[in-house]
């Protein structure tokens, strides 16, 4: 166990090298840059030149590369990139990444957090519900609502929720007023109304599969012979499903969290953009579509390295909950 | 239940007739209602990618058919939208982008995953390592990221994919020579089966398709490595038969039925993905009626709402009628290959 | 008929400053395509004008000081250094002080702001009389200290110089050269109140250049101080506002400059921007009361809503911004006069106006049709562009492609703008009736510039024009150097054309400027010139009720800079 997860470990420097080249690489091989697209339509050569000097963008592929992750010198002859800890700056806007991540960071974890604790609420007790009573009207519902919420692209739903919201109930987002989305140590409420209806959009899927998997693993565990033994001794329903099916059955139930917390990043990028949440998923998107170099690698190497991090986080637990698992 | 299968089994060893295919097929359906509604919109969905020119009342790409911003009406099921376009003509032709755009995804995605997958696994070591470490760091990406990636360098208007599609020949500087793979314009650039910019749409499906060799090749290298430990790869190696022949041979058709599965698991994630990236705006060039497009346009939000809500609305509707209806089969599927989670059965389970 | 209406219409509906600045920072595509919403007669600014809906039955009192308002809007800025950035202009003007201001429609210097006046003794010869005490806002290195001769001086040379000063042409004519330290001993300064300078040949669109709002004066002292940070995150302006919080992706927060040099000025103790890239978001931002001041973009069926409501303020103004075709003429067919005749007379304007601008719009010829000084007359334009599709074929049958051709329309992606995508489709549809088979290909926006339009690889090519309310621009599309001094990018070369492009801008004379003006663009006309000039709209703008603008008063509004006047009746 302990050598896999050292094993693990030490391959993230690796997945964490291999994916900034990728995206650097990339953005190397597409025509356009942010110069021009700063430049705008009413460029010329010359300016387009000048900007890309200006920003070192006309410097070798590996000089770029290297100045960035920090082992080699940048345009101003000083070695500081992400291993010093600087993610440098955006081109487009001249501000500092580090700055915009202290800024959005905050705004794509609460939008997380209160998607992952939607999505438990919704997906638990539900998935409960439907194991102790199958094939009652109840399980029905329960069943095809979820089918219902894994269906629908949380995309379509958050425009539905954005523009009728506002066309018909004249409802939008607290965050359309300020610009930013209130802090909840400053305004509690603004901040759920703020970040309600894209939690509840990114977290229909991902309660829909952790209720399926609550269910079927329930049910699973129900069959089990010491689950059979306690009832035989007569203990009521309730202690049955509580103290023992439950806890069991509970195992892949946390994978399949874990991994969906994976899947939250990717939901994150298109649901701020609908809800013009300025986190860290918008910030991606734009960054990429402004073909915003530095932004892009470093934001790509900050989430995959999160994602990759989760997954070992979720192998170990797993291993860990249940012993009949062992890793080589 | 368990008794009941016994008994077929029993029966189908003794060679009598079992009941026929249709019966059993009802029988199945009647099990699986949900199923059958789910199979109901897929065909839905690929009677209306197949006939859509039967189907639609106007070309989905015609500006002033009818009115402008009118809701719906006889004439026009799904209403207008600001350029005069039928909607209902765009939401019934958006689903044979989908389909062209899914299927080309899948094939495309699991052919090259599956070779890349059963060559990491059947060879090990350093290849392994490598193609392993290669696919971690792509899995590392979320989705819709990676797949912004990768249109970026396919999607562009002279990208080297897209030249190499437009004449598919390989250059061989050093030796001065060309080297023809294929006639100039297999895929065509212009309006193929009445979807325009028919190279742009494959070359999104392409990209979909590479995010969905990554995580093919991941699950079938899982496979393989359990395969190739098999008493008759030995043999056939011991035979001298070719490592291309082995994994041709004797590991394909064991992974096929894998693969198989995955593409029916992958489908309807690759059509959701192509309308994500649309509905963003890089996907299909703009005024393709897809579905994704269609919905994120920036003027057709605004018209929705401002009332128009029409324009919005069926084109999402069709999407999550596809998925809704991959999902149910699925589920099905599910219920039928491990009917222990069954939800029939009724009372208390396992007593 | 049609025609008096339309020189009525244009009376009534004065262009706009603020409708004007905003566009222009609006379609300065310097934004990304994520930070590009704008156009399409689109502002992301209130423009009070002419043409706005004053309730009668509410009754106004006089203004009042203080509140703040709220305005959405579309485009993420970028920066806001008056000399480089593009897409913060309109917040500029609200930052620093500026020689003079600018009258569009009249297209006439307005001296209400740093120069009280100019004297040229000759066409040649500028000598600004500075006003004394502007004084710089409270803040950054130069707080407090009043903008002198010697400021304007440095900021004409940053700017004159600037990498985003596309031809400069402003520098060459008064040092010969672009470099900056040429220029500098050209620029006199000889007291702190005056500034002076003449040039090597009469350069009549300098003086529209010098109101630019890119022409912002900023403190000698600022500038030396931010050498080498920049001015793009920061402002220490002497204009009526200054910047306390500068988010150019979510917001910027601007309040009153307690230094500024009008008594009581600005009426507003604060203006916040609210950045939303999406147009329906932000309109149903505005329509929840959460923006005061609308900042998406209005088409005219919700324009006419808003109009309709009581509680809005809503006004129009004539879009100097301009969507042309080019056509490539190094490349066949387009070299063929008599093809680009029928490609002329084969697109339906109309169609254009009513589907894109919502039915008011009018013809533009080489020169956009709100531009009334310069642009030919509307029936004249309407009739040379006369559909006729029966000529059209004729036309093309005589040039030998009676069974027509296959050609590309290359587009420039603009995530989240679907005008482009929409006229070019029109056209597609327009064009098929001729047998010319369009295919729209999207072009990344950087790919865009750099590998379609710069090298001219394109057959026919969408371009959004920013709005100009100068001749001289528009027309240099057409000169063989074209807008850069690189050469233009349709390949077209008419000696006698660049001829008639240099002399309208060395004459001072108004009268004998319109006579050059109109000869070349009916040159132009006569030759099909490259451009398939379309048509033009409106820009439509609404506010709440409680928000003013002077020129809703009645006051005149060559009175005060931009955003000085403007005030609240709601206290935030």
């Amino acid at each position: 166990m302990r050598t896999y997860i050292l094993r693990r470990l030490l391959l993230i420097p690796l997945i964490m090298l291999l994916v900034s080249f990728m995206t650097h690489s990339t953005f190397r091989i597409i025509p356009g840059s942010v110069a021009e697209i700063k430049c705008g339509l009413q460029c010329t050569p010359q300016l387009i030149a000048d900007t890309k000097h200006e920003y070192g963008l006309d410097r070798g592929f590996f000089e770029q590369y290297g100045s960035w992750l920090g082992v080699y010198t940048n345009e101003d002859g000083k070695v500081s990139g992400v291993l010093q800890g600087n993610f440098g700056k955006s081109f487009l806007t001249t501000l500092s990444v580090d700055g915009e991540i202290q800024d959005r960071l905050p705004v794509t974890l609460e939008l997380m957090a209160l998607a992952l604790i939607l999505s438990l609420l919704m997906g638990i007790p539900p998935g409960i519900i439907s194991a102790i009573r199958p094939g009652t009207p109840l399980d029905w519902v329960v069943r095809v609502a979820s089918v219902l919420w894994i269906s629908v692209p949380s995309f379509y739903l958050g425009i539905l929720i954005i523009t009728f919201g506002a066309s018909w109930f004249g409802w939008s987002p607290p965050n359309f007023e300020t610009g930013r989305a209130v802090p909840i140590t400053e305004d509690p409420i603004k901040n759920l109304q703020t970040y309600f209806f894209p939690a509840l959009v990114l977290s229909l899927g991902i309660a829909a599969v952790i209720m399926r998997l609550t269910r079927s693993s329930l049910l699973e565990v129900m069959r089990n012979d010491y689950i059979r033994t306690a009832w035989s001794k007569g203990l009521r329903e309730r202690s049955i499903v509580w103290r023992h099916a439950l806890k069991n059955a509970m195992i892949p139930v946390l994978t399949i969290i874990g991994l969906q917390v994976g899947g939250l990043i990717g939901g994150s990028v298109i649901i701020e953009s609908v809800f013009a949440l300025n986190g860290m998923g918008n910030y991606l998107l734009v960054s990429i579509i402004a073909r915003d170099l530095l932004v892009v690698q470093s934001l790509v190497l900050l989430f995959a390295f999160v994602y990759v991090l989760i997954n070992l986080i979720v192998d170990v637990g797993y291993a860990w909950l249940d012993p009949r698992i062992r890793y080589g | 239940m368990a008794k009941a299968t016994a008994l077929e089994l029993e029966l189908l060893e003794k060679g009598i007739p079992r009941a026929p295919l249709w019966r059993r097929l009802l029988r199945l359906a009647g099990s699986q209602p949900l199923g059958v509604v789910g199979l109901c919109f897929i065909g839905l969905i690929l009677f209306c990618a197949a006939f859509a020119d039967y189907i639609m009342l106007h070309n989905p790409q015609e500006i002033a058919v009818g009115p402008v911003s009118e809701g719906p009406s006889w004439s026009h099921p799904f209403g207008t939208d600001r350029l005069g376009t039928d909607t209902f003509s765009r939401t019934i032709f958006g689903a044979r982008i989908a389909m062209i755009v899914g299927m080309s995804a899948i094939l495309f995605g699991t052919t090259t995953g599956s070779a890349i997958g059963i060559a990491s696994g059947y060879f090990g070591g350093i290849v392994d390592s490598i193609l392993q470490r290669l696919i971690d760091s792509l899995l590392a990406y979320p989705a819709v990221v990676l797949l912004l990636a990768i249109i970026a360098v396919v999607g562009d208007e002279d990208s080297p994919v897209k030249e190499f599609l437009r004449e598919p020949e390989v250059h061989l500087g050093f030796l001065g020579a060309t080297i023809p793979l294929g006639p100039a314009g297999v895929i065509p650039e212009g309006t193929v089966w009445g979807v325009p910019n028919f190279l742009d749409v494959i070359v999104i499906a392409l990209a979909i398709g590479l995010a969905v060799a990554v995580g093919t090749a991941r699950v079938v290298r899982g496979a393989v490595l359990s395969l190739k430990e098999n008493m008759y790869i030995e043999a056939a190696r011991a035979m001298g038969a070719s490592d291309f022949r082995i994994m041709l041979r004797h590991i394909f058709p064991n992974v096929a039925a894998l693969v198989v599965v995955l593409s029916t698991i992958f489908l309807p994630i690759a059509i959701l993905a192509e309308a994500a990236i649309s509905f963003l705006g890089v996907g299909v060039p703009a005024g393709t009626p897809s579905w994704g497009a269609d919905i994120g346009d920036p003027s057709n939000r605004a018209e929705a709402f401002d009332g128009s809500w029409w324009v919005v609305f069926f084109p999402g509707l069709a999407l999550s009628i596809v998925v809704l209806g991959f999902n149910l089969v699925g589920d099905a599927f599910r219920d039928i290959s491990d009917p222990r989670l069954r939800g029939g059965g009724g009372g208390t389970p396992g007593m | 008929m049609e025609e008096s209406n339309y020189w009525q219409r244009l009376n009534r509906k004065r262009l706009s400053r603020r409708a004007l600045l905003s566009a222009s920072g609006t379609v300065a595509i310097g934004g990304a395509a994520a930070f590009v919403v704008g156009c399409g007669g689109g502002s992301d600014d209130s423009s009070p004008d002419g043409s706005s809906t004053p309730r009668p039955s509410r009754s106004v009192g006089a203004p009042v000081s203080g509140g703040t308002i709220t305005q959405g809007r579309a485009v993420t800025v970028l920066g806001v250094d008056p000399h480089l950035d593009l897409t913060g202009l309109d917040i500029d003007t609200l930052l620093y002080p500026y020689m003079y201001g600018w009258q569009p429609g009249a297209e006439t210097a307005i001296f209400n702001n740093l120069a009280e006046s100019l004297e040229m003794p000759e066409v040649t010869e500028f000598i600004f009389n500075i006003r004394p005490g502007v004084l710089n806002s409270p803040v950054g290195p130069a707080a407090g200290e009043e903008i002198t001769s010697e400021d304007c001086k440095q900021s004409f040379i940053r700017r004159g110089t600037a990498l985003t000063a596309p031809d400069k042409r402003f520098p060459q004519k008064i040092a010969g050269s672009a470099d900056p330290n040429l220029l500098a001993p050209k620029l006199l300064t000889p007291d702190p109140y005056t500034f002076r300078f003449s040039m090597a040949e009469p350069f009549v669109p300098g003086v529209r250049e010098m109101a630019n709002p890119t022409w912002g004066i900023v403190s000698a002292k600022v500038l030396e101080t931010r050498r080498g940070q920049g001015l793009s995150q920061v402002a220490f302006g002497a204009g009526p506002y200054m910047l306390e919080e500068f988010k150019g992706n979510e917001r910027v927060v601007l309040k009153k400059n307690p230094n500024y040099f009008i008594e009581g000025r600005p009426y507003l103790d604060g203006i916040t921007y609210v950045v939303i890239t999406e147009n329906a978001s932000l309109q149903s931002a505005f329509e929840n009361k959460q923006h005061d001041v609308n900042g998406s973009i209005l088409l005219k069926p919700k324009f006419d809503e808003y109009s309709e409501n009581e509680d809005f303020v809503t006004s129009s103004a004539p879009s100097l911004f301009y969507p042309v075709i080019h056509l490539n003429m190094r490349r066949a067919p387009f070299d063929d006069i008599k093809v680009r005749h029928a490609i002329n007379i084969a697109v339906d304007r109309d169609q254009i106006t009513n589907l894109v601008f919502g039915g008011e719009g009018n013809y533009n010829g080489p020169i956009q049709w709100p531009q009334a000084k310069w642009a030919l007359p509307q029936d004249e334009l309407r009739a040379f562009y006369k559909r006729d599709l029966t000529a059209a074929k004729q036309l093309m049958d005589s040039a030998g492609y009676g069974d027509g051709f296959d050609v590309s329309l290359k587009t420039p992606r603009l995530t989240g703008v679907s005008f482009i995508n929409d006229i070019a489709r029109i056209i597609q549809t327009n064009l098929r009736e001729i047998n010319i088979n369009v295919q729209i290909d999207e072009v990344e926006l950087g790919s865009y510039i750099v590998s379609t339009l710069l090298p001219g690889n394109f057959d026919m090519t969408f371009f959004p024009n920013l709005p100009y309310d100068e001749p001289d621009r528009p027309l240099a599309f057409y000169h063989s150097l074209g807008v850069t001094g690189a050469g233009n990018w349709t390949g077209y070369n008419n000696q006698d054309l660049d001829d008639l492009i240099e002399a309208q801008s060395r004459e001072f004379d108004e009268p004998k400027r319109q006579e050059i003006v109109n000869q070349a663009q009916r040159l132009i006309l006569e030759e099909h010139g490259p451009q398939l000039t379309l048509v033009g709209g409106y820009q439509y703008s609404a506010h709440w009720n409680y928000v003013h603008y002077p020129y809703e008063l009645g006051e005149d509004p060559s009175g005060n800079p931009f955003g000085v006047d403007t005030w609240t009746e709601e206290e935030a």
